[in-house]
């Protein structure tokens, strides 16, 4: 018997052993693998977000608190229900955007300022919701930039910015 | 916040009435030229008191209404205040420009200035005033009246502008055109001032500028009338106003004012709104 048989005979056992522990270690992590779907990680990708907007006006609450509907066009396409609390010299506007692949939802605080028959504002918009596809867009912000139709309140913006989804 | 470069103030004497004034004044005021100009060099260090009123009309809950202000300018130690250089008006909160329809369209300040109001459409005014100005004419303190209008102007740098337009003719002839800025105030959100810088009005060269005394401005619907096309025509209206807010704060709504003068001191006033009986606080 040659010198290196010899050792694999000797190590046979060694290898046998440690190859029923390690079996039956993974033995429940095999069991959970089977039944729970494994998590996976997917990373999240950045979009350029160019939105034109344009809503009119549903209902209002007082003098200064505007609920408005309307669509998007552009990146998303969506249909959108937009709220705005108008002050002197700034509006909160709130809004939600449904697509087909899901939903997502912000806030922002934007400058207002009036000028003869519109009134114009500028600000950023934060994505605090989202659905589905937009899961992950809470925590990115973009632009808007619009003017409001003093006669009838029809809203005009473009949301713009880059965004995670 | 730099005066805007549209904006220019244009006075010219009227010679003729400031002469037979001062003809007229100056048979009687031998005596009083003698106390008065003892008194006339201290106004360059004078401090000055300012009062303010405010009221709305009609005073609502969520009803439009105009907004009165009324202010009193005095001085403490001299007959004639220093000038005033700029007004600073604190709002109420929760009041704001959602749904008024005033100053539905803009008026150019150049074409105000050469025109009068005359040159700006119906559907810019804001509201009217008037004030009264002390005018110095050596030891002779003039009350002169001066009218006021109030229009929408073309935004100023990314602010809410209201043009002044003020006209006197006696014995200072002058007409101005200044804007008032509407401004973020540094409280909520629901906080704003209107920022009014004034340029001086002179009098004689070498002479004392013009002191404005009392100011009265109504800002809302209240006497105005717009106009729309209807039927194929122009129908007339009454714009809405600005709201008062629907729950009225504990004290009523608060209105105050910061004033700097020419002789670089400051005085401020403060005014509130009762609340209607049976309202609700917020």
């Amino acid at each position: 018997m040659s010198f290196s048989l010899r050792w694999k005979c000797a190590l046979a056992p060694v290898a046998a052993l440690s190859l029923l522990a390690m079996l039956s270690a993974a033995g429940p992590l095999g069991v959970a693998y089977a039944t729970v779907r494994p998590r996976v990680a997917t990373a999240s990708r950045s979009l350029s977000l160019h939105e034109s907007i344009h809503a009119s006006l549903v209902s209002h609450r007082g003098a200064t608190s505007l609920n408005e509907r309307g669509h998007g066009s552009g990146t998303f396409n969506c249909s959108l229900a937009i709220h705005i609390d108008i002050s002197y010299t700034q509006a909160r506007i709130e809004y939600t955007c449904n697509t087909s692949s899901g939903m997502m939802s912000g806030a922002g605080t934007v400058s207002y300022y009036v000028t003869g028959p519109s009134a114009n504002f500028n600000g950023s918009l934060h994505f605090t919701h989202g659905s589905r596809r937009y899961a992950h867009v809470s925590g990115s912000a973009g632009n808007i930039r619009g003017t409001l139709a003093r006669g009838n309140y029809a809203l005009s913006a473009v949301v713009t910015g880059r965004i995670k989804i | 916040m730099p005066f805007p470069p549209w904006s220019r103030a244009e006075s010219k004497f009227s010679p003729v009435s400031m002469l037979r004034l001062m003809m007229s004044r100056a048979r009687w005021s031998t005596a009083v030229f003698a106390v008065l100009s003892g008194l006339l060099p201290a106004v360059a260090g004078a401090s000055q008191t300012v009062t303010l009123h405010a009221a709305f009309s009609p005073d609502q809950l969520g009803k439009s209404t105009t907004i009165l202000i009324h202010f009193e300018i005095g001085a403490t130690v001299t007959l004639v205040p220093s000038p005033v250089t700029d007004i600073d008006l604190s709002l109420p909160p929760g009041m704001g420009l959602g749904t008024t329809e005033l100053g539905i369209t803009t008026c150019d300040p150049v074409t105000l200035l050469e025109r009068g109001p005359k040159g700006c459409s119906p559907n810019s005014y804001l509201g009217f005033g008037s004030a009264t100005a002390e005018v110095p004419f050596g030891p002779i303190i003039v009350h002169e009246p001066v009218g006021i209008g109030m229009f929408m102007g073309p935004a100023v740098h990314n602010h809410t502008a209201m043009l002044f337009y003020v006209n006197a003719k006696t014995p200072v002839s002058a007409q101005l055109v200044f804007p008032a800025l509407l401004l973020q105030g540094a409280g909520s959100f629901e906080s704003a001032h209107l920022n009014t810088i004034i340029p001086l009005t002179p009098t004689l060269p070498d002479g004392l500028d013009v002191s404005v005394v009392d100011i009265r401005t109504s800002f809302g619907p209240r006497g105005l009338t717009y106009y729309k096309r209807a039927r194929g025509g122009y129908v007339r209206y009454r714009p809405i106003g600005m709201a008062v807010p629907a729950k009225c704060p504990k004290g009523g709504f608060k209105f105050s004012a910061e004033f700097h003068f020419q002789d670089g001191s400051a005085a401020t006033a403060s005014a509130r709104v009762a609340c209607p009986r049976s309202v609700r606080h917020r």
